[in-house]
């Protein structure tokens, strides 16, 4: 009698253990409210401070920020309307009708001074925002950009609403584990008008997205050397909160972008935020906008991601100094790593000194990446913080093949491995940061790679190796 | 509904049923508690509203499945995995046929356990599988087609999901030519 998996499968979750389990309602509840509280109380904090700043510092802020009150519209009285006789003898001259005045707009300095990073980016919401080209305006114009709007759900065909919630300018120089806040619209977001969403999900998964058609002044922070003027030149990080409203739900999400103000060879003069001079590139040779602000030896961080690991503690993916074991037993590796070419080459060495393996399957070295955790320290874990983790990367959808698109890890097929043998695994990757997305460089300095690798047997066991840790320099 | 609201009633009235789902991909319960603290973080993370509560939990059952494929369970692993090559402590069908069900799930890879869950406790159709894990039908098919190898190994022959046929590929090592160059 063949074995009923559906029944089982219920038999299984049916355990009284399991259903009687209580969860901790109070501990999720904190815990979602300190992460909300992550994402809102830096603004009004910072609105605080930015009135203290301007009361305190007496600073003058132009007209363009505080602009005087506009005075009161007036509103022409009506012409008496003749009505004696049906046919007047003249016609009574044209009258243009004062146009509207319109009130000026205040802009909402609140989130000057505001520091972002990636984790502002909710991987639990199903809505992601892409652009295909990144700004590069010239000095005084607006940023123009279209933002693709995408989400999972089977809503092709459905209307729905798309707006930018906030837009935020931070300074491409200011990187680390946060970006501040420099500059902020000078005028209203606007929305589109309702639109269609058409086939396609994010990444061409399958969902459904549609463009968000972003056209916006930027007026400099109060504090910043431009304070109320645009932005000078120079290049920028451009945070959007975009949403989408569905008859089913509401999703808004971020997505970060680089913004160069002015042309390249503009960016050598001086501006708010200093241009990146270790690359100078050919002007009589276009670059892609998305390259030109990449110094020699910095890292690239590409589209493909895992963040799946950060900000978790490093403890709790096992990567203390004393916690991080090179696999005992029948499997031990080692790896080095280094920057070639911009990327982050990982290579993992596996040696094997039992018996021989045949039909074996192997994963490309992932890794995590760290900065300030002491190599070799024996001290105890502290938590997340300077310890947290800052990049993680595997080969995800990397690899070509059939595994569809957000295909997770695939593996490789090594049909024998010699007993004593070593397997030589390589594997360069766009490494992801968890506090920067899409195109950022790593900040200068020295990071730890706790590199891993999986083996799975014949028989479908699956084995993780972790090599020693390596460190590798971004000069 | 408030997000906070949203919580608490999804926890009141549904807190065992996306706790048994977790379980069954995670196998054991203190991980399927975790599992469903994180989605439910991950979800209500930020101020929200609109929810109505069955598409919280649409939004939760998604979210648990996205953090176990993609790196809950390796986190895990971490702290778990001692020993090389040796199998997890699958005990052997007794006498009269009787299966482990939990130990012969262990055996699959997270991908595979997945796909299993959804589809045969899911009752889900595979196009759905594969939609809610962000893969192409096809290459759902293979991991549902080596998940049934590998259960049959210890379960005996499974039945199809609701007089479906099952589709069973034959089994077969990826392409040489996925690896990277």
């Amino acid at each position: 009698m063949d074995y009923d998996l559906n029944r089982g499968l219920h038999d299984l979750g049916a355990d009284p253990d399991v259903r009687a389990a209580s969860l901790p309602l109070d501990r999720v509840l904190r815990r979602a409210h300190r992460r909300r509280a992550a994402r809102v109380t830096g603004l009004s904090a910072v609105g605080a401070t930015t009135v203290v700043a301007l009361a305190v510092g007496g600073m003058a802020i132009t007209g363009s920020l505080r602009p005087d009150p506009a005075p009161p519209v007036v509103v022409p009285s009506p012409a008496p309307t003749i009505t004696a006789s049906p046919t007047p003898t003249t016609a009574p001259p044209p009258t243009r009708t004062p146009e509207p005045q319109e009130t000026p707009y205040v802009p909402d300095l609140s989130a000057c001074g505001t520091t972002l990073d990636g984790r502002i980016y909710d991987y639990g919401t199903d809505l992601a925002l892409s652009a295909a080209e990144e700004p590069n305006p010239g000095p005084g114009e607006n940023v123009r950009m279209l933002v693709d709007v995408a989400t999972s759900q089977a809503w092709a065909g459905d209307r729905v609403s798309l707006a930018p919630l906030q837009a935020l300018l931070t300074s491409s120089q200011d990187v680390g584990s946060h970006s501040t806040v420099i500059a902020v619209p000078a005028a209203p977001l606007r929305a589109p008008a309702a639109q269609v969403l058409t086939e396609g999900g994010i990444g061409g998964a399958p969902g459904a997205h549609a463009s968000l058609d972003l056209d916006i002044p930027f007026v400099m922070c109060p504090g910043t050397q431009d304070a109320g003027s645009t932005p000078p030149v120079g290049s920028y990080l451009l945070w959007l909160e975009g949403q989408m409203v569905h008859a089913d739900a509401t999703l808004d999400n971020w997505g970060v972008w680089s913004v160069t103000v002015g042309t390249p060879a503009d960016t050598g003069s001086t501006g708010a935020t200093p241009p990146d001079s270790a690359v100078g590139p050919d002007p009589a040779t276009p670059t892609p906008p998305g390259d030109k602000l990449l110094a020699e030896g910095t890292t690239r961080i590409g589209p493909k991601m895992d963040q799946t690991s950060c900000g978790a503690p490093a403890s709790d993916v096992g990567m203390g100094p004393t916690s991080w074991q090179a696999t005992s037993g029948t499997l031990t590796a080692s790896a080095s790593a280094g920057l070639v070419d911009g990327h982050v080459v990982v290579t993992m060495q596996v040696h094997r000194s039992g018996a021989a393996l045949t039909d074996i399957q192997v994963r490309m070295p992932s890794f995590y990446v760290t900065a300030g955790m002491a190599v070799g320290s024996t001290g105890a874990l502290e938590p997340s913080g300077t310890q947290r983790v800052i990049g993680a990367g595997n080969l995800g959808d990397h690899l070509p093949g059939d595994s569809g698109p957000g295909s997770p890890i695939q593996w490789v097929p090594v049909s024998s491995w010699a007993a004593g043998g070593t397997l030589r695994l390589e594997n360069d990757i766009d490494v992801y940061t968890c506090t920067f997305m899409l195109g950022q460089t790593w900040p200068s300095g020295t990071y730890q790679v706790y590199p891993f690798t999986q083996v799975r047997t014949s028989d479908g066991s699956v084995v993780d190796v972790n090599a020693p840790v390596v460190t590798f320099t971004v000069p | 509904m408030h997000g906070d609201q949203a919580i608490t009633e999804l926890v009141r009235d549904r807190g065992g049923d996306l706790t048994a789902f977790a379980y069954l991909l995670t196998g054991n319960l203190p991980g399927a508690q975790d599992l469903v603290q994180d989605a439910l973080v991950k979800v209500f993370g930020r101020i929200r509203t609109g929810f109505t509560p069955q598409t919280a939990e649409a939004y939760v059952r998604r979210t648990i499945v996205t953090l176990y494929v993609d790196g809950f369970r390796r986190r895990r692993r971490w702290m778990s995995v001692r020993h090389m090559f040796t199998p997890d402590d699958v005990p052997p069908a007794d006498v009269e046929g009787r299966v482990d069900l939990h130990a012969a799930l262990a055996a699959l890879s997270p991908q595979e356990r997945t796909t299993v869950v959804l589809r045969y406790y899911e009752d889900l159709p595979l196009a759905e599988v594969a939609d809610r894990m962000g893969l192409a039908v096809g290459t759902v098919k293979r991991y549902a087609s080596n998940a049934l190898h590998k259960l049959e190994t210890q379960l005996g022959p499974v039945a199809a999901p609701g007089g479906a046929t099952v589709d069973v590929l034959p089994a077969q090592p990826p392409s040489a030519s996925a690896r990277r160059s």
